[in-house]
């Protein structure tokens, strides 16, 4: 797949808007948390927590698609943009932000966990934050469609989604859990990861897509 | 030639306020058409049904011949809109904001640079380049929005009350660019309150009322058209034909305790 200027420029704003000077005392709190709950229940492991705490940061990011600041869906729709792209990019830049502000609240938080680090934890982890990151992104997709907010930040509101999210997180768990905790089976999660990364690309993305052209009057009512 | 017709459209709100009721308007090429009406008779609901951002229930709008379907990438390539709310993304500085725009309607980037460049010096925004858009007064603000909607040189500017809340300088400044756009070929349709700039602005004037197109005819034809009570003796100005007209369809019963 070709990146156009458009999509280049679509791109940058994004991730220029996930790390917006709003979004960042927020996930500071959040890191700290982290250190927190590493150094006094050190029997949690450290890949888990950071993965809860930076998906909690980010859960704006993931369940409010078209809605990164309060008029951004009407803005948008003035262009000439394909929505399919649209929803791709601002997919695409969800999955680096999140990589970002992991590895940013990892290097805080297991500078103090007592646990030692090994190769081994941090391949798991990944593969433990692949196994949940495409159905979270499919599931924000729908989230921000059916739900739509024109406005978050840290109100009731928005510490109910974000507890919503961890309950997701935790059911999109179990597939790791099952096929690499239990069965020992690191080849059956990738082949399961391989699969929900399609699923996203192929159905999540044109689908949001056509529901976003469809309902777009809806949608542009948010109040 | 037309360059985008409305036929026969209808809106009506949840709420049961039916906005529009059968407006039928046309615009002609090169032409600036102004679209006159009271508060809450029409006009911006057209005008968000024109951008996409409101369904309307039934009826056709054409652009160049083509009906005009929500999502439709081509048309939007066609169109500059000035809308009554922000769209900006305002912690954006103007020059970033331009440029973005400028690259999202898929001008190349040097090109949308040079572009942006032309519009900061020609609206005077040099001073405030480095600020960020939500920081600005109203006026810049318009001057940006518009700035935004000729970038890519579209065929149809539709402003809706680009001359509200901004002050004498900003106001001349974006009448001189939408008479420029107009003598390159652009299409300028735009609402506004301010009747005696329409009157000097525009070549056409349609008035719409309670969600009707009440009448559509060139500005200079109006006095001749309008069935005025006003003394005859004194050529009446648009706006005071523009009460009249609205007036016969808006009568107030006068209050009896005053």
């Amino acid at each position: 797949m070709k990146f156009s200027e458009t999509d280049r420029a679509l791109f940058k704003m994004e991730l220029r808007q996930a790390f917006s000077a709003r979004r960042i005392p927020p996930l500071a709190c959040l890191a700290l948390l982290a250190v927190f709950v590493i150094v006094q229940q050190s029997e949690l492991p450290p890949t888990f927590v950071i993965v809860l705490v930076v998906l909690a940061g980010l859960e704006s990011q993931y369940t409010t698609i078209l809605f990164r600041t309060p008029n951004d869906l009407e803005a948008l729709s003035m262009f000439p943009l394909e929505w399919r792209r649209v929803v791709l990019i601002k997919n695409v830049a969800t999955l680096i932000a999140t990589a970002l502000v992991c590895m940013m609240i990892a290097m805080a938080t297991l500078y103090f966990s007592p646990k030692h680090l090994r190769l081994a934890d941090l391949g798991n982890a990944m593969l433990y934050g692949s196994t949940i990151i495409f159905p979270l992104l499919h599931i924000g997709n729908i989230e921000s469609l059916h739900s739509p907010r024109r406005t978050s930040s840290w109100g009731t509101d928005d510490l109910v989604q974000a507890g919503g999210m961890l309950l997701f997180v935790l059911v999109l768990s179990l597939p790791y859990l099952l096929l690499v905790s239990l069965l020992d089976l690191p080849l059956a999660c990738i082949a399961y990861v391989a699969l929900t990364a399609m699923h996203w690309y192929t159905r999540s993305v044109p689908m949001t897509a056509a529901r976003i052209r469809q309902q777009l009057p809806q949608l542009c009512a948010t109040p | 030639m037309t360059i985008l017709s409305i036929s026969n459209l209808y809106k009506t709100y949840e709420n049961g306020h039916r906005a529009l009721d059968g407006l039928t308007l046309s615009i002609q090429k090169g032409t600036i058409t102004g679209f006159l009406g009271l508060n809450g008779a029409g006009k911006t609901t057209t005008i968000r049904i024109l951008a996409g951002l409101t369904g309307k229930d039934s009826g056709t709008i054409t652009l160049f011949g083509n009906e005009i379907s929500p999502g439709d990438v081509a048309s939007k390539k066609l169109l500059g809109f000035v809308l009554d709310e922000p769209l900006y993304f305002d912690w954006m500085t103007p020059e970033e904001y331009l440029l973005f725009v400028g690259v999202m309607y898929g001008l190349e980037r040097s090109e949308a640079r040079m572009r942006c460049e032309e519009l900061i010096e020609f609206f005077d925004l040099d001073e405030k380049v480095d600020d960020p858009i939500a920081t600005l007064s109203t006026g810049m603000k318009k001057k940006i929005s518009l700035a935004a909607a000729v970038i890519h040189k579209p065929e149809l500017v539709v402003l809706d009350e680009p001359l509200e809340g901004i002050d004498p300088l900003a106001a001349r400044s974006i009448k001189e660019t939408l008479k420029m756009t107009a003598r390159n070929g652009t299409t300028v349709f735009i609402t506004s309150h301010v009747l005696d700039t329409v009157e000097k602005l525009c070549d056409e004037v349609a008035v719409i009322h309670r969600g009707k197109v009440l009448l559509q005819c060139p500005t200079s034809e109006v006095h001749t058209k309008v069935q005025s009570t006003l003394d005859s003796a004194v050529r009446p100005t648009l706006e005071e034909l523009f009460v009249d007209l609205v007036s016969e369809h808006a009568a107030k019963r006068p209050l009896s305790w005053l």
